[in-house]
């Protein structure tokens, strides 16, 4: 491995940092547009050169769900400064509080109806057996209580079992939280709203993961429409990756703690409603669809950690994680088989999606320590790669299946990009500058393959481009967390990690491509080149508390701690391209104050070098 | 000596699957017939019952031999080893065990078609997949086990005492016997732990034996790349109606050899100088072949169509072709008709008790004296409660009735359409250009019947007043087939589908799929 072949550093070729006030809107002539106090003359030849300033979407941290009867504002579409409404479809989920039979008849009291009196008394009736439960259940949390403060806990535990609300509980519950935050902060190091962002494979529609509410929300680009249907399970908790299902209309595959939820949307189907006159979004027919959700779970969970056969939206107790957690997936391109990556060991899992048949890919261990980070099949169906947390790389072929593994790097390799001609993968390692990239000299089956370094992107200060005579100086660089490569494979975009101090992590560093030159002999042209940057949109001014070096000063001086106004740098939380984008390449960031921009990249690709 | 026995079970449980392994599942509308095949090949189930049940005894007695103890001797001396012996009470359990085992163990092999082989969705190697089916043979035979003790010793309880007591009677007219009081091997903990050892060894040979074969005799071939005339070889093996198992393989290899191997994908494409036709035209024909059987199938079940007199004004207005928009407006969505209006009507009349009274209930094989038994067999199950239920045709028996060869069908379609979507690139005669329309029209009729039977109301209205739709597994993952090639085929001829001339109705059902509406 290794064999190491140098790039121009930006620097060196006369690209400089973005100034921090700036935003960037996109890319031509092979140079990035950035917009300082909606103020720039590149604005208008951008524009005139087919660039267009897509809006943002937000998607809020915290997001109160209602009732179908009910709206919610979600996001606002900053382009047209309206808020955009969204419903959640009636019978997803319950209205919030109907879960509790006291809640239900407090609040007939208040209405002092006698309607609902007789409905609310109706409701409790048709839920008598999940009373009856709850009675049973506080019988035995009451018992186990009492038995608790006269027996060793394990030996009233063995007696009474393990119930909600007692002492032992409440320790088996956090150890379960502190594990799976563990393994969260593990598998995915994200922050934000955003847990992930999924383009459909043909239409403009995205699909975007929200964390704490482990929802799935559709936009359609095409007349910026938020789609009414929110996606939401109570199977669907702790999503962790999501890609839509190619060549099979609108189906969405959703990995989380339960499995893969497997979201089939019916267009055009609808139930009733008044928004779809009004609200007609081209991609999917009309704002609002029908769906239904299939739940794939490999190996089927048993025993105490087994899936409840009903479970409702209201309950909010955590699925517990099992040996189906899933923690990525990828589809393969013709869309008849799905690969889903575990949270809890190395083995991969092969759905074919039409038959629902899992075949299990036992090479990579059963421990924790091996669980799968990634994973993706190339282009051309011939090779799947799959990271491990063991810092394994593992390359298959998709014939017959057999892998070769790289292990020698010094952390995890956490993110990938194969490019469009199936030849080439370029990934990132975990606290590491370097990007490498991983050539394959022969066509499937063939593991013949070998892995360089192709460029190093050191922590250091540049100055800022705003042209004055003493520009700021701007810390870019450091480890990389992201990267993403364009469908035509011309431009490949790297964020950086915030562990490295001081860092300026809101800039992307943007290369131009040449995946030729990893199979020419001889080293004297470099696979990538710095092409420039692009800087996010700011977060404003922030408050936040001191934790510098000035805060440790005034500690130590003695004085209060005084809070200080800083401009807010936006991390970027998820990298990707639209698959379809006729005139160059359309780069959609997340950001991890819930803001998803997308920067449009003008170039002209060689059709046959497409195909 | 164990690892012996292991080996000699294994192969004798090898052959009992070399000579019973079938490959299409056998169509059982209800439970009836499903008892009657056992009924149906006495001989199959009289030599799979007692080779199980010999082969456990024989595994049992090595096991004895082993590891000894008390419950492996036949004879206990009460009253001192020159008296009189008594039967073993633990022995007696044991070996009734062990026949309990043998002959559920077969009778679940036939009954639950486990004799029927299942084909690897992927080629992985044979260590590797046998692997992969390691836990769920140790689930299986632990199930297996447990639930045998368990019925085992509900049964023994009852009835254990009165054959213990009929053994020792016949004993005692053979050799002088004592008769002492003596414990009941059911509540020995030890001898429940004998039991689930000894019958996990047991049973897991048994499995372990049953996967190999399965894995051996399903395990993808490559024939094709040792014959000297390559797609010859590959077109006799679809045709090889002889044996199904040969059939089914060169569907498989086919159908790996179309989704990985481009040179040989393009080399049947411009094999075209051929006596017996050109290769592509032979493969299709095959799968189209399967296709269509399928559909017939379907449209057999289907009630009789009321006679409709469409417009002769709109008739006449049809054009013979139509073509398709790249990126238009969407239709009007055909399949949502149906999704709004689901058919009531079911496939077969039923009576008033849900039995069908059309359907020939023992299969084409009954007749003559054995039709006359089994008829006066039904009427009098339709006497009672217990009998109509094993009469009464279930959703699950549908359904395999339906698709006897799903595998095979599956390999086709996709087989045809993966060749039809790279003839773009890898149709250099344009021989593939032609048959697009018939391609299509096939998929589609089988497409829209499979809608028909998916729609059809099964389950009456639910708890809240819904409709419960209940369609079988097998039908909607035909669908999902059925669409995911059709989507293949759009996105891949999507510059090219205003070149197509299809008939109006094709040119509408595919139109949706070209504007992701379907």
């Amino acid at each position: 491995m290794c064999a190491c072949r140098t790039t121009g550093t930006f620097e060196q070729r006369g690209i400089y940092p973005p100034p921090k006030q700036s935003v960037t809107v996109g890319e031509a002539d092979l140079k990035f547009i950035h917009l300082r106090d909606g103020d720039d003359v590149g604005l208008l030849q951008y524009v005139r050169g087919g660039g267009i300033a897509f809006p943002h979407i937000m998607i809020p941290e915290s997001l109160q769900l209602r009732g179908a009867a009910q709206t919610s504002s979600l996001g606002s579409n900053e382009s047209v400064g309206s808020a955009s409404i969204v419903r959640r479809q009636a019978g997803i989920r319950k209205l919030e509080g109907q879960g509790d039979s006291s809640t239900r008849t407090r609040d007939a009291d208040e209405d002092n109806s006698l309607i609902s009196t007789i409905i609310s008394q109706a409701l409790w009736l048709w839920n008598a057996k999940q009373h009856i439960t709850d009675i049973v259940r506080q019988t035995q949390t009451r018992s186990l209580l009492i038995a608790e403060s006269w027996l060793p806990v394990p030996l009233a535990q063995l007696v009474f079992g393990q119930v909600q609300g007692t002492e032992s509980a409440a320790k088996a519950d956090a150890i379960e939280t502190e594990n799976a935050e563990g393994e969260k902060s593990m598998l995915a190091k994200t922050h934000g709203p955003i847990t992930c962002v999924a383009w459909h494979p043909h239409r403009s529609l995205i699909a975007i993961a929200h964390r704490a509410l482990d929802c799935v929300f559709l936009y359609d680009l095409a007349n910026d429409t938020w789609c009414s249907n929110i996606l939401q399970n109570a199977y669907m908790k702790g999503i962790t990756s999501m890609a839509w299902q190619p060549n099979c209309g609108y189906t969405l595959a959703v990995g989380c703690t339960a499995g893969v939820c497997l979201w089939n949307i019916l267009p055009g189907s609808s139930s009733s409603n008044d928004f779809s006159d009004t609200h007609k979004a081209p991609s999917l027919g009309i704002t609002q669809f029908s769906s239904w959700m299939t739940l794939l779970a490999f190996p089927q969970p048993t025993g105490a950690h087994g899936y409840p056969s009903r479970l409702t939206a209201e309950n909010k107790q955590p699925l517990h994680r099992s040996a189906a957690s899933v923690s990525a997936i990828s589809f393969s391109h013709s869309g008849q088989w799905l690969v889903a990556g575990h949270q809890t060991h190395g083995h991969l899992t092969l759905w074919d999606v039409a038959l629902g048949t899992a075949t299990p890919l036992k090479r990579s261990g059963s421990s924790s320590r091996s669980a799968t980070l990634q994973v993706g099949v190339s282009p051309n169906d011939g090779y799947l790669v799959s990271t491990h947390a063991n810092g394994q790389l593992r390359l298959w072929e998709t014939e017959s299946w057999t892998s070769r593994v790289w292990s020698d790097f010094r952390a995890n390799v956490t993110q990938f990009a194969w490019s469009p001609d199936s030849r080439s993968i370029y990934f990132a390692v975990s606290d590491s500058p370097d990007i490498y990239a991983l050539a394959l000299y022969k066509s499937p089956p063939s593991l013949d393959a070998e892995i360089t370094i192709v460029t190093t992107f050191e922590a250091h200060s540049a100055p800022a481009s705003d042209g004055s005579e003493d520009p700021e100086r701007i810390r870019i660089g450091g480890s990389i967390k992201l990267l993403a490569l364009d469908p035509k494979g011309q431009r490949l975009v790297v964020g950086f990690d915030d562990d490295s101090s001081s860092a300026d992590i809101s800039l992307l560093a943007v290369y131009l491509v040449n995946t030729e030159a990893l199979f020419r002999a001889g080293g004297d042209s470099s696979s990538l080149m710095p092409l420039g940057y692009i800087r996010g949109p700011s977060w404003g001014k922030q408050h936040c508390p001191e934790k510098t070096s000035s805060s440790e000063a005034a500690l130590g001086s003695g004085k209060p701690a005084k809070k200080r106004v800083r401009v807010g740098d936006p991390t970027p939380s998820w990298l990707g391209f639209s698959p379809e984008f006729e005139s160059g390449a359309l780069l959609s960031v997340a950001w991890a104050n819930g803001k998803v921009s997308l920067v449009q990249m003008l170039f002209k690709t060689n059709r046959l070098s497409k195909v | 000596m164990y690892m012996v026995a292991a080996y000699v079970t294994g192969l004798v449980v090898l052959v009992i699957h070399a000579r019973l392994f079938q490959v299409t599942r056998e169509a059982h509308s209800s439970y009836f017939p499903r008892l009657q095949r056992l009924l149906r090949h006495p001989t199959s189930t009289v030599m799979t019952i007692s080779v199980y049940v010999v082969l456990s005894y024989f595994q049992l007695l090595v096991h004895r031999s082993m590891f000894g103890g008390e419950v492996g001797r036949m004879w206990l001396y009460p009253e001192g080893y020159y008296g009189p012996p008594q039967l073993n009470p633990s022995w007696l359990a044991v070996w009734v065990f062990a026949t309990v085992i043998g002959v559920s163990y077969a009778l679940q092999l036939i009954m639950e078609e486990r004799f029927q082989l299942a084909f690897p969705a992927i080629e992985q190697g044979r260590i590797y997949t046998l692997k992969d089916r390691l836990p769920s043979s140790f689930s299986y035979a632990f199930g297996f086990v447990s639930g045998s003790i368990w019925r085992f010793w509900l049964g023994y309880f009852v009835f254990g005492w009165g054959l213990y007591r009929s053994v020792c009677g016949v004993l005692a007219h053979l050799i002088s016997t004592s008769s002492y009081a003596v414990g009941s091997p059911l509540f020995s903990v030890g001898g429940i732990v004998v039991w689930l050892h000894s019958g996990m060894l047991v049973v897991l040979t048994w499995e372990f034996a049953h996967q190999l074969f399965e894995i051996i005799v399903t395990e993808p071939t490559h024939i094709n790349e040792l014959s000297l005339d390559r797609n010859l070889c590959l077109v006799n093996g679809l045709k090889h109606t002889d044996s199904q198992l040969i059939q089914h393989l060169a569907y498989q290899e086919l159908y790996r050899l179309v989704a990985y191997n481009s040179e040989q994908r393009a080399e049947i494409l411009a094999d075209i100088d051929r006596a017996s036709g050109a290769m592509w035209t032979q493969i299709s024909g095959q799968c189209i072949g399967v296709i269509k059987v399928a559909t017939e199938q379907l449209q057999s079940q289907a009630p009789p169509e009321k006679k409709k007199t469409p417009p002769a004004a709109h008739n006449s207005a049809l054009p013979a072709t139509a073509t398709l928009k790249a990126g238009g407006a969407p239709m009007k969505d055909i399949l949502q008709q149906s999704r709004k209006m689901p058919q009531t009507n079911t496939s077969e009349p039923l009576t008033k008790t849900g039995i069908s009274a059309k359907s020939d209930l023992f299969g084409v094989e009954a007749h003559g004296l054995e039709k006359y038994v089994l008829t006066a067999l039904r009427e009098m199950l339709l006497q009672s409660a217990l009998g109509q239920r094993l009469l009464l045709r279930s959703r699950r028996a549908k359904s395999i009735s339906t698709f006897t060869n799903f595998q095979q069908q599956v390999w086709a379609i996709r087989t045809l359409m993966r060749m039809v979507e790279c003839s773009i690139v890898d149709d250099k005669y344009g021989v593939v250009q032609g048959d697009i329309g018939m391609i299509l029209k096939v998929i589609f009729t089988y497409l829209k019947e499979l809608e028909r039977i998916s729609t059809q109301v099964d389950g009456g209205r639910g708890a809240c007043g819904y409709n419960v739709q209940v369609t079988s597994r097998q039908t909607v993952a035909m669908i999902q087939v059925l669409r995911n090639a059709l989507y293949s085929f759009t996105t891949s001829f999507y510059e090219y589908l205003e070149a197509l001339k299809l008939p109006p109705a094709q040119a509408q059902a595919l139109q949706l799929f070209a504007d992701f509406q379907a």
